[in-house]
């Protein structure tokens, strides 16, 4: 059986893979059932709408596929981590960094640290110029900071829901929609995903 | 079809002779029945219905587990339900008894091998789950293939998805099974009131609910039957703070091993 990793996402160690002509999801945690169909438009979406990058390795197993991901997630996160100050170290430095300098590195936050997917480590940069004296000797600089926290919290929402936003294979019920049914077993599955438990809390 | 769930807060309160008992009994009403075994961790509808004398269990092909997989593995939805059922006659004539679809071959190592790949989240609760639309469409179409009076779901005991869709979801009447000690009633009790609120929340129908007694200590029959009953019909009543309904919906009956519908046979399967 040959799976074609066909586009990933290393820093989610999400993938999308073809495999007897359907492609599937594959994301932490992993497992195989747990792979969702996908419909082929997804394919580009991920890669144009999404960031996935493209790719055209073949596996000879679901193992491989996942170790492979694994290893891009582990890759990507120790690069990331390389270049994360500790924040309370982060805190004492960014004290004595004058002002002009701290402003070259909230610019670099603002259009590369955020734009390129790095939340993490723009958040640990962010939270650290909050919770140094800068809140109360740069008070133009703290408030930049504020916006770009919020901003980088926004589009890794965006980016994490750009996964759940492909589109899936629609299944058909076909006894469902005979007995017009689809609506209601839609609207009662969708409040057993909100509250995330199928009996209701009592 | 009517659909009718039995639940068990705990084990050991004879759910699954229950209903194979209750199935029989409706065949000789002549009644077509169809028993769904949804206790997948533990199923053992395949051996109460068997009429094995060493109480070897009925061939099964496949079941539910088989069903669930083939959608969340395959993507499909299985084109005909015949490959999971097994017709069930009445012993020594060709008469049919009742349908079953069972778990699935359990136990064997695939069995336990294909249960432990079904991801409950992915199946109920991700963006994309389709879990709850797979099981209503399951019983939609049992209704239109099988076209039986009764569909008897046998749930998983405590809180599990399977045991919440089958109670919460497919049944129009819920037979809770109880044993008379305070661990059963207060499980039971919290359940029954879940159910309650679901049903409110998700706007469907309300249940029927009714609970059986179960295996009464011989210490307790001096109490008297009745007088156990309508104690526990009390405690089962009572108001619940988030519920503010005090109209009795549990009807309460014991269920023992003298009532006469009860056939079971020294294997333990229910078929005489």
């Amino acid at each position: 059986m040959a799976l074609h990793l066909e586009a990933f996402s290393p820093a989610e160690g999400v993938g999308i893979v073809r495999v007897d002509n359907k492609l599937r999801l594959v994301s932490p945690p992993y497992s195989r059932s747990g792979s969702a169909l996908l419909r082929e438009e997804s394919l580009s979406d991920a890669i144009v709408k999404h960031g996935f990058s493209s790719s055209d390795v073949v596996f000879n197993s679901w193992e491989e596929v996942i170790d492979y991901l694994n290893t891009k997630l582990i890759q990507v996160r120790s690069e990331l981590g390389q270049e994360i100050p500790d924040s309370l170290h982060a805190r004492d430095v960014i004290e004595i960094t004058p002002a002009p300098v701290l402003a070259r590195f909230m610019d670099k936050v603002e259009k590369e640290s955020i734009p390129s997917g790095r939340f993490e480590q723009a958040e640990d940069f962010l939270i650290a110029v909050l919770n140094s004296n800068v809140m109360t000797q740069a008070p133009e600089i703290a408030k930049t900071a504020a916006e770009l926290l919020q901003r980088s919290k926004e589009q890794q929402e965006h980016s994490e829901g750009g996964v759940e936003e492909l589109e899936r294979e629609d299944t058909r019920f076909e006894s469902l929609e005979r007995h017009s049914q689809v609506e209601e077993s839609t609207r009662v599955a969708k409040i057993i995903k909100k509250r995330h438990c199928v009996f209701a809390p009592c | 079809m009517k659909t009718v769930t039995f639940y068990s807060y705990k084990g050991g309160t004879g759910r699954s002779l229950a209903l194979a008992n209750c199935a029989i009994y409706l065949a000789r009403l002549e009644l077509s029945v169809v028993a769904l075994d949804f206790d997948l961790e533990a199923p053992g509808l395949h051996y109460k219905f068997s009429t094995n004398s060493e109480g070897k269990p009925l061939p099964v092909k496949a079941g539910v587990v088989d069903y669930l997989h083939k959608f969340m593995v395959d993507g499909e939805i299985p084109s005909s339900l015949k490959d999971f059922t097994i017709d069930l006659k009445v012993p020594g004539s060709d008469k049919p008894l009742a349908t079953l679809i069972p778990a699935g071959r359990a136990p064997s190592p695939e069995y336990w091998s294909s249960l432990a790949r079904i991801n409950w989240h992915d199946l109920f609760y991700a963006k994309s789950a389709k879990g709850v639309e797979l099981l209503l469409d399951l019983k939609s179409r049992i209704a239109d293939e099988l076209q039986p009076d009764f569909l008897l779901i046998d749930a998983r005991t405590g809180i599990t998805e399977m045991g919440g869709v089958a109670t919460t979801v497919l049944a129009d009447e819920v037979v809770c099974l109880v044993l008379p000690t305070q661990e059963n009633l207060e499980g039971a009790r919290a359940v029954m009131r879940s159910l309650r609120k679901s049903r409110r929340e998700t706007d469907l129908k309300q249940l029927e609910m009714l609970i059986a007694l179960s295996r009464v200590p011989p210490a307790r029959e001096r109490e008297g039957e009745k007088e156990i009953t309508s104690k526990i019909q009390r405690f089962m009543n009572e108001e619940a703070q988030d519920l503010r309904d005090r109209s009795p919906v549990l009807k309460c009956s014991s269920y023992t091993a003298n009532k006469p519908w009860k056939r079971a046979n020294p294997s333990g399967s229910a078929v005489a």
